[in-house]
Parts: structure tokens; sequence; C-alpha cells
């Protein structure tokens, strides 16, 4: 039987028990939000004794079915100050699986700030070591540290700038070789797990693969689903996801005018090709050596969308060149020199920050001239202060809204101070309902109309009309929290989407682990639910529907070169709550 | 004859005459009201890898008819997050 592990970081104890049988049927996000629901003071200090951080596999992670290596973190945020879920793919969610443990829940405070603990977890227990000798080291020492000491273990850990509880911190987990490349990076998660006073958790790997309840059933769905994900044309073998990465999107989202760039103040990018997916490709094949497109973020994953950046001379530089950081860091910058965005993810990635709020920073910090846009060097300088923990380090630390204040920027492009991602609201008007509305902030993955909206994906809608994307921003949300709670990587609701049988497949295997018999209407009422408890999570610590808001310059500011503003009016968004 | 700008991207690219990576702008004179699909076809791309096309930053079908100076982008089924 699954169960809790609970670490008391102020006594420094750990207590193992079985699971209550409220959330035996919960898993990823539906979990987290769960715990962080009944158990976290929606007013608390993010920072403080009384939040607390839960670590949760998905229901089907650990199991054999595709892509569905996901571990969701949840807490207070305090970046937003509302609940947070941000989830990653990574084998550290699998082996946690298949020890039997459903979540660990980090809770209390150590007593002495800038003392550090890990937390060993093994099939016998689970039990916390101090870890002095990890403290300011970055993630990928951190990682090479711990890898060489406790063999057969997967690994999560913060860098620096979680244990400086900077806004902006997130969460590392390994990637099948050992790389600091996997993160948890939304809301400042790592930030929660530096003011607990954990640096690194380690899960003894070995553990049999799952077993579900009923297994005709779950084999039928999972040969659907994974048909079904060899068959789409962007998630199959050789398809765009495997062949290109994600960045894939680069050229699209340009040629659309919905490439944020330069600080959200035009919607093309001159340098889109140079930091596109096609072009990281063509270098990775150029370069050769250490560099790969279709690497995989865990095993057991049919979609394989990462990759490995080479150095010139083919030596490993970072992995992966996401999308989001390629445009965060590049297009968000006006930096069109992909080793110098490689150069700054791998700078994030060892100092322990989300890619995205980073570049959302470091893009209103050159609006307010503390380097020139297109200056690689001067950004790669400015990353480097956060990581030293210099005044201005805590500063852009702390996220764009706070460097915003600092520097007296009014084009700020948040919502509920998280920095806005890859996707222009003035360009592509659903995906901006999505940022607007969701429980965490601006956030694509939380309902990602993109799909439809630019992709072609379950069909295709004007960007730039509103119409009907209200109800089209619910039931996406509504999907993603039942799918990040089941454990899948979104990418497989591509196949999904377009594919009965595949939508079909996802929801057979999570009825065979549990016991369950949900179809798909099921899903989304299962989903509508997780939403309202994290709304009102985020009532109770003070969230309205004014939040609910666009920056205010993106009512009266016109985005070349389709040249709109946010057209959605107020009373629209608050439509999508209204159910 | 009008003259038009077309790019190919991701698995489009080699479908290139002039090979390369195949990020170059092709630049082709065309009759005026020409389809997309003419130049699809002219382009040697079968339709079934063809899944849109942006003119001038705009999602057009394929029968829309090209204007002299079109700039023209052409993407096989792609997605990401």
């Amino acid at each position: 039987m699954a169960s809790l592990i609970r670490v008391n970081m102020t006594d420094a104890t750990v207590s193992i028990s079985t699971t209550p049988i409220k959330y035996r049927k919960m898993g990823g996000r539906g979990l987290t939000s769960n715990l962080v629901f009944d158990e976290v003071n929606p007013e608390c200090h993010p920072l403080g004794i009384n939040n607390k951080l839960i670590f949760a596999p998905g229901i089907v992670t650990g199991t054999a079915a595709p892509s569905s290596g996901r571990i969701s973190v949840g807490a207070k945020s305090p970046l937003t100050g509302g609940i947070k879920e941000s989830n990653s793919g990574t084998p550290f969610s699998q082996s946690l699986a298949r020890l039997g443990y459903q979540a660990i829940v980090i809770e209390g405070q150590a007593q002495k700030k800038g003392e550090f603990h890990l937390l060993k977890i093994s099939k016998d227990g689970a039990e916390l070591i101090k870890a002095t000798e990890l403290q300011g080291k970055g993630a990928y020492e951190t990682i090479s540290i711990l890898n060489e000491k406790y063999k057969e273990h997967d690994i999560c850990c913060i860098g620096p700038a979680g244990e400086k509880r900077m806004s902006m911190a997130g969460i590392c987990f390994n990637d099948p070789e050992y790389r600091a490349s996997r993160y948890s990076g939304r809301g400042g998660l790592g930030a929660v797990m530096g003011s607990k006073g954990l640096k690194a958790i380690v899960v003894e790997k070995g553990g049999s693969i799952l077993s579900p309840l009923t297994d005709d059933l779950f084999k039928s769905g999972q040969k659907k689903l994974v048909d079904g994900l060899r068959s789409h044309d962007v998630t199959k073998p050789g398809g765009a996801l495997n062949s290109f990465g994600t960045a894939v999107l680069i050229n699209i989202l340009n040629q659309a005018g919905g490439l944020p760039t330069r600080n959200f103040s035009a919607g093309v990018f001159e340098g889109a090709e140079q930091i596109s997916g096609e072009h990281l490709a063509e270098t990775v094949k150029e370069r050769g050596g250490a560099g790969m497109t279709g690497h995989a973020c865990h095993p057991g994953c049919v979609v394989r969308c990462s990759n490995v950046y080479p150095r010139p001379d083919g030596s490993d530089h970072v992995s992966c060149i996401e999308y989001e950081s390629a445009w965060a860091l590049g297009a968000n910058l006006g930096v069109d020199d992909l080793d110098q965005v490689a150069e700054m993810i791998r700078i994030c990635n060892d100092i322990g920050v989300d890619t995205i709020e980073a570049g959302v920073a470091l893009g209103v910090a050159m609006e307010a001239g503390l380097a020139e846009f297109g200056d690689g060097e001067a950004a790669i300088g400015l990353l480097e202060e956060i990581g030293k923990g210099s005044p201005l380090g805590h500063i852009l630390g702390n996220g764009a809204g706070f460097t915003g204040k600092a520097f007296g920027v009014t084009r700020v492009p948040v919502v509920k101070n998280q920095g806005m991602p890859a996707y222009e609201p003035r360009a592509v008007k659903g995906i901006g309902i999505t940022y607007i509305t969701s429980t965490m902030g601006a956030d694509h993955t939380a309902g990602y109309t993109i799909a439809p909206e630019i992709l072609g994906v379950g069909g295709k809608l004007d960007p730039l009309d509103p119409e009907g994307k209200i109800e089209l921003s619910r039931i996406f949300q509504a999907v993603t929290a039942f799918v990040d709670s089941a454990g899948y990587c979104l990418f497989t609701t591509f196949a999904t989407t377009d594919i009965p049988s595949a939508n079909e497949g996802m929801i057979e295997t999570v009825n065979a682990v549990l016991g369950t018999d949900y179809d798909s209407d099921d899903t989304i009422a299962l989903g509508l639910e997780i939403l309202r408890l994290e709304r009102t999570f985020n009532e109770r610590a003070g969230f309205t529907n004014k939040d609910d808001r666009p920056p205010e310059f993106m009512r009266h500011e016109k985005l070349p070169p389709h040249n709109h503003v946010y057209d959605v009016p107020d009373e629209a968004l608050d439509e999508v709550w209204n159910f | 004859m009008i003259e038009v700008e077309v790019f190919l991207f991701a698995s489009l690219r080699r479908y290139h005459p002039h090979g390369g990576t195949g990020s170059e702008g092709l630049t082709l004179s065309v009759a005026s009201n020409t389809t997309l699909s003419e130049i699809h076809e002219a382009l040697g791309i079968p339709a079934e890898e063809i899944k849109m096309n942006y003119v001038n930053n705009l999602y057009q079908e394929q029968d829309y008819k090209v204007q002299a100076g079109d700039k023209i982008a052409i993407f096989p089924p792609i997605a990401g997050g």
C-alpha cells in the first residue's frame, strides 16, 4: 500500500505512514494541491515555518505507461503568493513511485538559517543527513557529488538561488545521464525548499515497475496510447518534437507575429531563425560529439523531445534548449546567438533558477537600461550576479515583477507576479486568457490553447479573434489539471486531442491503476474540481477577480505586426470561473 | 507575373531546391492568382506533408491566391511547449 513520507525540518525527524483513504486515488498535481489546500494556511508566509513543500509522482508514474515519468511539486508560491504546482519529467519520479511512496511532505523549518540537510530515501525508509559539504554548490556539482556518493540513486536539489530564497529559484532533478537539467522551475519552489533547510533528496533506484490493479485493461490502454503517440505527426519517432525539439516553435510563433521580442515590445524577432529548433538540429548535426536531438528526459518516453546542445568542439554544453528557454533568453532579450543562449541556460540550471522567469526579469532589466537588448555577454553577466547573490542579483533573482518595481519599469509582463512565457497574448488571445485566469499566474502549460490557435491540433482557430476562447481556455485548464495529476507529459495531449483511441487509452491506464471507471467527462470534472480547490486557496490567500487581469500596458500598447491590444474584456475573463 | 518569397520550415526544408540548410528564402515568379497549393506543387512538396501556411504573418488556407510581395511561410505538422 502506498505511503507518505513526512519530513519535519524543525526537529529533523522523518516519519512514514500509510496514505489516508482520502488521498489514495490522487497523484501529481491533484495530490499536491489537495495536500496544500488541507494543510497549509493560505495566509502563511511562503518562506516561513507554516508553508509545506510536497513532491508527488503522477497516478500512473512508475508503471509501464508511456511518457509518464512526471513529478509534481507543490506549495504556496513565494513568487505569486498563491498555490503552486510545477511538474518535471525525470527518472526521480519513477524511482520514488516504485518504492511505493505516493508523496513527500516537507514541513517545518531548520532552526538555524543556512544549515542544510539531505533527505535519503530507500525501500527501507528515509533519513535526514547533514549536508554541510553541499552548501553553496551549484546544481551540476551537487548532482555530481551525490551521484558519486550514492550510486544507483536519483537526485533532486536546489542551487545557490534556492539557498538564498530567491523567488525565481526552481527545483532541479537529474535526467537519465545525471545531468542537472530537469526542472520544476516555476513559482519559486526552490526558495521554499531552501527556506526549509533542505538542499537535496536522493531516492534509491531499483524498485520494480508497478503492476496496475487490472492488468488487461492497462495493457489495452497502454497500447492505444503508444499507438497514438507513435502515429501522430508531432509526437511520432522522426516527428517534429523528436527531430527538432520544442524550439521548433520559434519560427512558427515568429511567423504568426506572436513571438514576444525585446521585453514584449514586438511580436516578430528578426533573429528567430538563429535560435530555432531547425538551427539547433543543424548545429547538433554539424558539431557532432555529445550533441543530440531525440533525447528522453526519463526512461519510457515515446516522444523524446529533449536535446543535448554541443559546444563547437562537440563537448556537452547544456541540456536542454527548450522553446521557452530559447525564447526567454533569446528573442525576449534580442539575443540571436544560440551559443550564448546555451550558456545562459547552463548558468540557470547551475544556480537553480527558472529560465522563463530569468529571461523575463532580464528583459525588464534591459528595458530599465541595465544592459542593451541584444548584448548576450551582458545578459550572461546579469545571470552571474544572481548566482553570486549580489544586491543586484537578489533584485533580479526575485523575478520580473520585483525587478520592474526596483527600476521603475511599467512594461512588466507578469500576471499574479509571474513572468509570461513565450506566446504574446495580444497576438494569441486564448493563451492570454489562460495566463490571466490560471491559479498559477502566467503559465502556458496551464491550458495550452496554442494547440488549436497556432498549431492546428484539435481544429484551427484564428489566434487574433477572442471569440469562443473563454470556454476553450476553461476546458483546456481542466484537462491539463487531470493530465498533470495522472502523471502524463502534457505533450501526450497532442495525440489524445486528435486521436480518440489514444484518449481512451490514457483514461484506461488511469482506471487500471486506480480501479475506477472514469470516462472522458469524468476526467474533465476531476480537472475542474482541482481548479476550484486551487482557486479557493488563492481566494483565502487574498486573491480576487481583480488579480485575473492582463498587465496594464497590454491594454493600450499595440503590438506590431498586427497592432492589436489585449481586447478580451474583464467581464469575459471573469466568465472562465463561472462553472 | 508577380514575385513572392517562400520560406520552408522543419522537415520541409529538404524540398529547398538550393539545398544547404534550407533556411534561405526563395524568390519565385508566379502568375497572378496562383494559389498556395500550386506553389506547394511547384516546389514538389506532397500535400500530406503540409499543415500550415502563414502569409505576411497571417494564417491562410491552401486556396489563398498569392499577391505581389507576399512572404509565404510553409510548415509541416509541428508542436512544442
